[in-house]
Order: structure tokens, then C-alpha cells, then sequence
């Protein structure tokens, strides 16, 4: 009996981490700009789109997905293992989101001001236009599509090739995966960058349970109010920084003016 | 129809009305599959008109306006089996049931065949891979840009690939073939061409480079594998077995080759030093039978060899980002060759020829061990290359002509020791490089010939030449990068050291002869430079000047001859290049230098030196110097994803130097050769031009590489100065196609043309062509046959031949296993009939060919998936 309870107790967590298996991982590249008084500089990051055996798909910010799970001794071994040289990439990610897709449903679940909240996303994947041009991009044949989404106008090249209604950040609902997406001003370009086997029992990140419920608006006033002031309401900033970090932070602030989402 | 007749009487106008395509989605398992894209589809291009996604009761509407003609209702779903549906006009409410498939998403995926990531291009190896191809070099050859010729030696738009890496790591040095030419090709994802790749990642963003490197990216992160194979056959008796295991992980990497053979098949090439764009300097070979010409057809026809060899890699990454590579190989070659020629001397008095039965045979035993302690990262560079070389090679040669049999025999071994150190420290914003190259290298040699043709008497006694040269060179410089004003500046400043001794005695029946036929003779050199160079890189431009400045003493001694005597000099040595990206397919690169260089101890005699049974050369002169200037345009083209390369180069090179060779040729062949002093100008210029073209739709890739050179210069024959003037024209044409599933042609026809003019004499030419065919054909998924033929035309001054070889294989494959059966030479052929033209020299020469051959070889591979 003694055994078969020890047994029962070891068999709890690994009946838990069964879940979705991830089949592909897509990895695409991301040069945005963040200031617009300053548009000769873009940054880049890796973002990694998981899509599970059922459909349903996990994107995030290459950067964010291993920011809090590994050790910088883990990080060391990613660097040294992998084709990308992380060294010359940041190493916190200005992308502290995931975006849960799900059978035409888009939630996003955000950390801002180190609380996760998850709300459902505006995007409407019934509002692309299609047109009759096609190209190779990313080594695919590819169809243009278009569309707008707060306040941007967006390029999107998909494939038919990978039958699969997938993209970049929540955009979605094509009749093929994205290969390409740009805003018409080229402020966020996301290229394929690849196309990879899903690890051996590697299961789909679910989002957080302790995540708050929220929507789209409140996150995007609560986003704005951080920017703006990124010190707690209550209390002023000097309470945490000489006057000098505070000019610096201010100016900082100043050239984080350019998020995707316009309104925000 | 109704619905037609109301469209054209009030919608004309309009242009076309809308129509509704509607209809259910179903599967085996019942009506009703939601989520599912169905395409509408229109015209060769396929382009998506509308497309809905299947509700929960898996119906679908897609609204279209426009002409329905050439139009497709589609489904690409993961778990279901494709599906086009044409429109018809009468028609536009589908019931469409599905099929399942056991593909998942990773295998349906449809990779892209070419990725270019800034400077890197990535090919996917599955998509380049052919009926037949076993190797990463089978498919290799197809990807645009690339070649590889027959040594199995990798060039990129024509200019040899700077390094190859497996996974990011440098386990093979220029040995690559050892991995290239044994690694299977489904072992391997995708091929990455680096286009400007500085190996050196602390000066990554300080020098630029033109060169390319070439990386493997493996399907798995950890490979085992083994490729080997076993052959029997005859007659007489053939016999091949080789094993190569294979070990890739991200911390390690191994090959071992093993391989033995006496089937004709050049093994050797694995072993070969691919990397190294000049010849490594080696001590000389003085002195040598008279060799066999080596003509340009498979060696398996015409080499009676007994080859061996094993050979040991291994790269692991140690502690901090040091990796530490080792490489032995220990070679066994021997070489039978027989052949009869014809040679003629076209020179101003009567030409003089004469006809030889040449018997040789060769034996390398070489022994080379290398190892390099590394760390190459953005932070720290350094490396230290040891080498070791042990070489022991002879010949042995019999020659027949008119009544004189002529018996030779030559040793020439080396030994060879080499260290090259680099060490990069930065300071501040400034970068300093550190290194030292460190050589010697011994090799005593002696040639035996009999009877002479010198005159000496008795005629019929050994004549023995024995020649013992001893070189040591030592270069020590520190360079400086950092950057000026924009500019890339690099300060390179050493000390070159060089000592040069060759001593020779010439021994006429077992007698020494006189001082006049020794050399005992030192040559040393020592050079002190400050090399500046200047880079800069701005939007698609790469500038690059360079302004060494040294000084030179060279200084030769003879202690028989009693003769010393040195030079000083302060070379004038610019170089300018220009390097420019133009869009996104065209580059642009131009060059041009100077450069002056002082004669090798190979150039100075001072007494008679026997180099081979009827050649001897005595060269009284001073230093040999020669300046030249060397201008070069290059255009390249290249498409990655419409699978098209192209690019031409032109170039202009002229040479002059302080000496002039003067020929006495003796009416039985024998020559002698001395120098006179005069300045000498040689004028070349070129044209090299290549392109390669896949056409995915129809399995099918075109190549072609040709060129055009012109060269004049002056020679000297019985001290008569004459004008050479010489053309020669090649090219290669390539062509592959794949026919349905199951055959495959491929074809290769080349035609190359030397003219050559000696004073006033007519103008002498040899024209060659060469047709190759092979065709592959899949009886079965596991039996497949070759039929291989190939046709050689050679139009010499006084005669054409043609010569034709038709081959037959078959091969049985299951699990990645092979038995192959091959008959070479079916129709046994037993001679092959050639002719050559070098400078003065038109050679018809008849080589001795393997006789019709049977072999049978079993082919497997252990080891991961």
C-alpha cells in the first residue's frame, strides 16, 4: 500500500504536463523601429510561433519565452548550440506578450508592470483583402494580402505551401501561413526566418492561470499610464531615483514612441 | 443558363456579375468538417480568389466576381489528402468528402528549396537531390554557383571556397572531400553558401571579405553514421573496401576514413588540401623520371593502381571556446602507367620528333599529422597550426625508343615541419594581431638513368644525379586595425627570413664528375615590410588599397663556383579592388596589382643539373626577378530563387622579367636548357565566363563554363630569340533532366582548342572533344540501371582519333542497402589515343587502358536516421 502511494503521488505531475504536443515551430525575425524621430535605427528579435498537433498555436518573443524559465548557464548553452547568435541581440525582450490562437479565437496574455494580463484581441481575421499578386518571398510562392489593424496599414505574403492559418503576432486567418508581414511604412517587418520538427514531448505553453481577465482597451490604458509614468501612482519618482536617472528615464520613455498597436 | 442570360442583358455594363460557390465538407467519418479553407483558385499560377473556412456543419460560401473559366475549387488541409475540383459553368455547389492521411503538418510542409539571410544563402539539399545522387558532392554540383571538378575541389562563381564547416565547426581544414565525398546526402538539411565570409569573428565588422565559405547544416543535432563498401571483380582481380565513420554532435566531431582499392578509382582525392589557393611551398622536386602525360579521362580507365589509406579527424570543443582539431592520414599509392607517344619539337630549324614506349611506375608512402589549439569568438582570437609531413615517394621508368632502352629510377623524399601561430588582442578601440610562420622542410634526392645522352662515354654507364635541398623560412608580424576617419586601417609590419640550400653531384659511371656538373649553392633572403591598407565599406560599395613598403636582400653564395655575389631592393607592390552589390542579384568587382618576385633556388644553377633522362639545364644568371601587373573585371548574376547564376571575368596580365630561357635541342630530343640575361615580357589576356540554370518545373539544370586566353612571349632556341604567340579556347557544356519519375539523362560536351606560332612557322593546333551520356533509369523503387557512354575526338597536326567507351551498372537498393554490378569498358578499348600542345611541344600519345572490367559492389550505412 506504502508503495502504491508513493507511486500515485510520483504519478500526479507527470500525468499534468500532458497537453497539446508541439508539430512545428516557426521562427520568424522582427526589425522594428521604435522611435519615430530616429528612423535610420531598427532593432531586431526573434520571435518563435509553436503550433500544436491539434491546430491551436503559442507566439512569442524568443527573448521572453526563456527570460524567466532558464539559468544563465542554460542561456550559455542555448548560444553556444544554437544557429542564432544571441550575443548580438538584447537580452530582455521589449516583447512581453504571448498570443494564444485557438480555433479562430486570439487571446493575448501581457505582462505589464510585472502583472500578466490576458484579454481577447482586437484583430479581425475576417477583414484581409487579397490581391492577385504573387511572388517568391522566404524561398516560397506567396500571394499578398492586406489589411488594417490599429491604425496601421499591413502587407501580408502567405503560402499555400504550409496549409496552416497562421502568422505573426495575432495576425491571422489566411488560407496559408505567413511568410512575410510589414506595415506599409516598414515600421515592424516580420520575416520567416524558419521552419522547424517540434522537440520530442515538448508540450504547447497553455496561458497563465493566474493571469488577470481584461480587454484590449484597459491593457492599452494601463500600457500608456506605464509609459508615461513608469513609477507607482502613489509615490514619486524621486522616492526611487536620483533626478538625474529620472531625466535619463524620462528620455528613454521619450524614444519608445512607436508601439504596433497606434493606439495604444 | 437563365442565370447567364440575365448577366449579359443588364450587367455588361459592369463587367461580370458575382457567383456563389457553395457547398458541404465532409470526411469518411460523417458530414460536417469545420475549420477547413476551401480554396477557389484561379488561372496556371493558382492564385487564391476566395477562399471561406467550413462552418461547424462544415459548409462553405465563397463570393467571386469575375470570369469563372480556369478557375479551381481547392482543399490543402493537414490530415487530409489534397483535393482540386475544376469549375464548371453549370455547376457550383460542391459535396466534397475528404480523405484522411496519416501526413502530419511537418510532413506536408513544403520547404523552401532557397532562404537568403543577408550575406547567406540556403540551399535545401532534398530539393537539389536527384535519382541516383548518394553523396553531399553529387548534389552540390547543382546548386547554383557551385562546382566541383574532378580532385573534388569546391569553387564558388569560379574562385575556390575559403572554408567548410559541418554545423558551424572547421573539423576538416581544406580536407573537406573526406566529408563531401562520403557523406550521405540524406543525411544533410541544407547547404549554406557564406558570401563575404571573415572567418575571423573579432574582425568581423573590421576587414570585409570577398571570399565564400560553404557550412552543412545536418537534419539532426547528433549523427552517427558509417557509409562503407565492399567490391569484388576482375580480371585480374579487383578488389575495394572502405569504411568511414562519421560522429557529428555540437561539442565534437570525428571522421575516420579507411579505404583500399586497386580498381582504378582515385581515392587519394579525400586526402587532398582543397583551401590552399597557392600550392604549399615545397622542396622542389628536382629531379624525376620521365612521366606519363596525364590525360583528362576517369582514372578508373587508365590508372593500374594499389591505393590505401587511413585517416583520422577529430574537433572538440574544450573549455572557454577552445577547440582543439587533430588530423592524421597515412597514405599507400602505386601507380602502373604505359604509354606510347610521339613528340614534336615545333621550332624554327627543322622540327625534330621522335617516338617512345614509356613504362612508369610511382610510390607514395606519406605520412602527415596536423593539429590546431583554437578559440574564435567575437571576444578573443587565437590559433597555433602544427604540421608534420613524412613523405617517401620513387619512381621507376623504362622507355623504349628506336633500339636504346632507357632505364630511370628517383627518390625524392621530404620531410616537413611547420608551425603557423596568430594571436588577436584588443587595446582600447585597437585591434593588434600577433603571428609567426615557422617552416623547414629536407629533401634529399637522386636520379638513375641509363644510357646518357650527353655525349659522356662509355654511353651505356649510370649517369647519377643526387640533389639535396634544405629550405627554412620564418615570418613574424604584428598588425594593427583600427578605424581612421571611416576607413578600415591595417598596419602589417614584419621581418621575413628565408635560407635556401641545394647541393647536387653528378655521378658518371659510379665517378664524380667535375665541379662543372655540382652546385653547392646557398640562397638567403631576408625582407623588412610596413604594409598599409585601407578598407571601407559604404551602401553596396567595398573599397580596399593597399601600399606595402619593404626592403629586400637577397643573397646567393656558390662556394664550388666560387661565386657570391647580392641584390637589395625596395619592391613597389599597390593593390587596389572594388567590390560592389547592385540590387539584389548583380555584384560588380574590379582589381588590379603589382607585384615584383625574386627567383627560386628551383632558377639558379650554376653548374649541370640532370632533371630528367634527356632534359639538363645549367642557368648562370643573376637573381631572377619578375614584375607583374595583373588587372581584373568580374560581373556575376545571381538569382537564388528563379535558380539562375551567371558571371563573366576579364582579365588583363602582363609580366616582365630579366631573363630569357634559351633551348639547345639535340636532333635525338635531348635539350639543354641555360638563361640569358635580357628583359623578357610576357602578355596575357582572358576571357572566363559560366552560368547554371535549374528549372524546378521540368527536373531539369543547364550548365556552362568556357573561357578564351591569349598569351605572348619571347623564347629562345640554338640562341635564336623568337615570338611565341598562343590561343586556347574551352567549354564546358553540362546539362541534366529528369524524365517522369524513374529516368534521368545527364550530359557533358567540351570542346577545347591550343593554337600555338614559333617564330615564322606555321601555326600548329589541338583541337579535343569530349561527350559524355549517362542515362539512370528506376525499373522498380528498388532496381534502377545506368548506361553510360562517353566519346573522345582529337585533331592534332597530323592526325585525328577517336576513341569510344560505353559502361553498364545495375543496382539493387533496399533499406539503405546496394548491390551494385558494374561493366567498365564493355567494348575493351585498349588504347586511348591523345594529343597535347604545350609552348613548342605537340605530344600524340597512345595510353595503355584497363581492359574490360567486371565489379561488384555492396553499399550500406549504419547509424542514425
Amino acid at each position: 500500500m506504502k508503495y502504491f502511494l508513493i507511486f500515485f503521488l510520483f504519478t500526479i505531475p507527470v500525468l499534468g504536463q500532458k497537453g497539446e504536443k508541439v508539430e512545428s515551430v516557426i521562427t520568424y525575425q522582427l526589425s522594428w523601429k521604435k522611435d519615430t524621430n530616429n528612423l535610420t535605427s531598427s532593432l531586431t528579435e526573434y520571435f518563435v510561433l509553436a503550433v500544436g498537433k491539434e491546430g491551436n498555436s503559442c507566439f512569442e518573443s524568443y527573448l521572453y519565452s526563456i527570460e524567466d524559465s532558464v539559468t544563465l548557464a542554460q542561456m550559455r548553452e542555448i548560444e553556444t548550440t544554437r544557429a542564432i547568435d544571441m550575443r548580438n541581440y538584447p537580452k530582455k525582450s521589449a516583447f512581453k506578450y504571448r498570443v494564444f490562437k485557438s480555433d479562430g479565437d486570439i487571446q493575448v496574455e501581457e505582462n505589464v508592470g510585472n502583472v500578466k494580463y490576458i484579454y481577447s484581441s482586437v484583430f479581425d481575421s475576417q477583414n484581409w483583402k487579397i490581391s492577385d499578386k504573387q511572388d517568391t518571398v522566404s524561398g516560397f510562392w506567396s500571394q499578398l494580402a492586406t489589411t488594417t489593424y490599429n491604425g496601421r496599414e499591413f502587407e501580408a505574403w502567405f503560402t499555400l505551401d504550409v496549409p496552416i492559418s497562421e502568422g505573426p503576432y495575432v495576425f491571422s486567418g489566411l488560407p496559408g501561413l505567413i511568410v512575410h508581414l510589414s506595415d506599409t511604412k516598414n515600421h515592424y517587418v516580420f520575416v520567416l526566418s524558419g521552419i522547424e520538427n517540434g522537440e520530442r514531448n515538448k508540450v504547447l505553453t497553455q496561458p497563465n492561470k493566474k493571469a488577470v481577465a481584461s480587454s484590449f482597451e484597459k491593457v492599452s490604458e494601463l500600457k500608456k499610464r506605464v509609459r508615461n509614468s513608469p513609477w507607482p501612482a502613489d509615490a514619486p519618482p524621486e522616492t526611487f531615483y536620483t533626478t538625474q536617472q529620472v531625466e535619463i528615464i524620462k528620455e528613454m520613455r521619450k524614444q519608445d514612441n512607436n508601439p504596433l498597436e497606434r493606439n495604444q | 443558363m437563365i442565370r447567364y442570360l440575365l448577366c449579359f442583358l443588364f450587367l455588361t455594363n459592369s463587367g461580370f456579375c458575382q457567383t456563389l460557390f457553395e457547398g458541404q465538407v465532409s470526411d469518411n467519418l460523417g458530414p460536417g468538417v469545420s475549420g477547413i479553407s476551401v480554396l477557389l483558385l484561379k488561372g496556371e499560377k493558382k492564385v487564391v480568389a476566395g477562399w471561406d473556412k467550413t462552418d461547424q456543419n462544415g459548409r462553405f460560401l465563397i463570393k467571386y466576381t469575375g470570369d469563372v473559366d480556369s478557375l479551381f475549387i481547392a482543399i490543402k488541409a493537414v490530415g487530409y489528402e489534397e483535393i482540386h475540383i475544376p469549375v464548371i459553368k453549370s455547376n457550383f455547389k460542391y459535396d466534397i468528402v475528404l480523405t484522411k492521411t496519416s501526413k502530419n503538418l511537418r510532413e506536408i510542409i513544403v520547404r523552401p528549396p532557397v532562404i537568403k539571410k543577408k550575406d547567406t544563402l540556403s540551399y535545401d539539399v532534398d530539393f537539389f537531390t536527384q535519382i541516383g545522387d548518394r553523396t553531399l558532392a553529387d548534389v552540390m554540383k547543382r546548386i547554383p554557383g557551385l562546382n566541383i571538378d574532378l580532385s573534388g575541389k569546391i569553387t564558388y562563381f569560379g574562385q575556390p571556397i575559403e572554408k567548410y564547416y559541418i554545423e558551424g565547426l572547421d573539423l576538416l581544414g581544406g580536407q573537406y572531400g573526406l566529408a563531401n565525398n562520403n557523406l550521405a546526402a540524406d543525411k544533410v538539411a541544407r547547404v549554406e553558401i557564406l558570401e563575404n565570409h571573415q572567418s575571423i569573428r573579432m574582425l568581423d565588422s573590421l576587414r570585409f571579405s570577398e571570399r565564400t565559405s560553404i557550412n552543412i547544416r545536418l537534419k539532426n543535432k547528433y549523427t552517427a553514421t558509417m557509409p562503407a563498401r565492399i567490391g569484388v571483380g576482375g580480371t585480374p582481380l579487383l578488389g575495394l573496401v572502405e569504411i568511414i565513420p562519421m560522429i557529428f554532435s555540437p561539442k565534437s566531431q570525428f571522421i575516420t576514413g579507411l579505404k583500399a582499392s586497386n580498381t582504378g578509382e582515385d581515392i587519394t582525392t579525400d586526402l587532398d588540401d582543397h583551401t590552399n589557393v597557392f600550392k604549399p611551398v615545397y622542396a622542389s622536386r628536382m629531379v624525376d623520371i620521365a612521366r606519363v602525360s596525364i590525360p583528362d579521362l576517369p582514372s578508373e580507365r587508365w590508372w593500374f593502381n594499389k591505393t590505401a589509406y587511413g585517416a583520422i579527424n577529430s574537433l572538440n570543443k574544450l573549455k572557454n571556446d577552445v577547440e582543439l582539431r587533430l588530423q592524421a592520414s597515412y597514405l599507400l599509392d602505386q601507380i602502373n602507367l604505359f604509354e606510347e607517344s610521339k613528340t614534336t619539337y615545333h621550332i624554327p630549324n627543322d622540327p625534330v620528333t621522335f617516338i617512345e614506349f614509356n613504362e612508369t611506375r610511382h610510390k607514395v608512402r606519406s605520412f602527415k599529422l596536423g593539429a590546431e589549439l583554437s578559440e574564435n569568438t567575437k571576444r578573443k582570437y587565437f590559433s597555433n597550426k602544427l604540421k608534420f609531413e613524412v613523405d617517401h615517394s620513387s619512381g621507376w621508368g623504362k622507355i623504349m625508343r628506336d633500339s636504346v632502352h632507357v632505364n630511370q629510377v628517383t627518390r625524392m623524399p621530404l620531410l616537413s615541419v611547420e608551425n603557423n601561430f596568430k594571436y588577436l588582442l584588443r587595446v582600447g578601440s585597437q585591434l593588434f594581431q600577433i603571428s609567426s610562420e615557422v617552416s623547414f622542410k629536407n629533401s634529399p634526392q637522386y636520379l638513375e638513368t641509363t644510357p646518357d645522352f650527353f655525349g659522356f662515354e662509355p654511353s651505356n654507364a649510370l649517369t647519377r644525379q643526387e640533389v639535396e635541398t634544405t629550405k627554412f623560412a620564418g615570418n613574424i608580424n604584428i598588425s594593427i586595425y583600427r578605424n581612421l576617419a571611416g576607413f578600415g586601417y591595417i598596419v602589417n609590419s614584419g621581418l621575413f627570413v628565408q635560407k635556401h640550400e641545394m647541393w647536387s653531384d653528378l655521378f658518371f659511371n659510379r665517378e664524380l664528375l667535375s665541379d662543372e656538373y655540382r652546385n653547392a649553392l646557398k640562397l638567403s633572403s631576408k625582407k623588412i615590410y610596413l604594409d598599409q591598407k585601407f578598407e571601407r565599406k559604404w551602401n553596396n560599395f567595398i573599397v580596399k588599397f593597399s601600399l606595402p613598403l619593404s626592403y629586400m636582400t637577397i643573397t646567393r653564395e656558390d662556394a664550388i663556383h666560387s661565386k657570391a655575389n647580392s641584390i637589395q631592393r625596395v619592391p613597389f607592390e599597390p593593390e587596389i579592388s572594388l567590390h560592389h552589390v547592385s540590387g539584389k542579384n548583380w555584384s560588380f568587382s574590379t582589381q588590379a596589382d603589382r607585384k615584383r618576385s625574386f627567383g627560386l633556388i628551383e632558377d639558379i644553377n650554376y653548374g649541370y643539373l640532370l632533371t630528367n633522362y634527356r632534359n639538363m639545364a645549367i642557368k648562370d644568371s643573376p637573381v631572377p626577378e619578375n614584375i607583374q601587373q595583373k588587372a581584373s573585371i568580374t560581373v556575376k548574376y545571381n538569382d537564388p530563387f528563379t535558380y539562375f547564376s551567371s558571371w563573366a571575368s576579364v582579365v588583363f596580365y602582363n609580366q616582365k622579367r630579366n631573363l630569357v630561357y634559351n633551348y639547345f635541342i639535340n636532333e635525338d630530343g635531348s635539350k639543354i636548357l641555360t638563361v640569358n640575361q635580357d628583359w623578357n615580357k610576357l602578355n596575357s589576356k582572358g576571357l572566363l565566363a559560366g552560368l547554371k540554370y535549374t528549372l524546378p518545373a521540368y527536373n531539369a539544370s543547364f550548365g556552362f563554363t568556357g573561357g578564351w586566353n591569349s598569351t605572348l612571349q619571347r623564347i629562345m632556341f640554338n640562341s635564336n630569340l623568337v615570338n611565341q604567340n598562343s590561343h586556347t579556347l574551352h567549354g564546358i557544356f553540362t546539362w541534366r533532366i529528369k524524365l517522369g519519375n524513374k529516368v534521368s539523362v545527364n550530359a557533358e560536351n567540351s570542346l577545347n582548342q591550343t593554337k600555338n606560332r614559333v617564330g615564322g612557322l606555321g601555326e600548329s593546333s589541338v583541337t579535343n572533344q569530349k561527350h559524355n551520356f549517362s542515362l539512370l533509369g528506376g525499373i522498380s523503387k528498388e532496381h534502377s540501371l545506368k548506361i553510360q557512354g562517353e566519346y573522345y575526338k582529337f585533331s592534332a597536326s597530323s592526325i585525328i582519333t577517336h576513341t569510344t567507351f560505353w559502361n553498364f551498372s545495375y543496382t539493387f537498393s533496399r533499406n539503405r542497402k546496394e548491390i551494385d554490378l558494374s561493366w567498365r569498358n564493355i567494348f575493351n578499348n585498349k588504347k586511348f589515343d591523345n594529343s597535347t600542345l604545350t609552348d613548342f611541344t605537340e605530344r600524340n600519345q597512345s595510353l595503355h587502358l584497363r581492359p574490360s572490367q567486371f565489379l561488384i559492389t555492396f553499399r550500406w550505412t549504419i547509424g542514425t536516421k
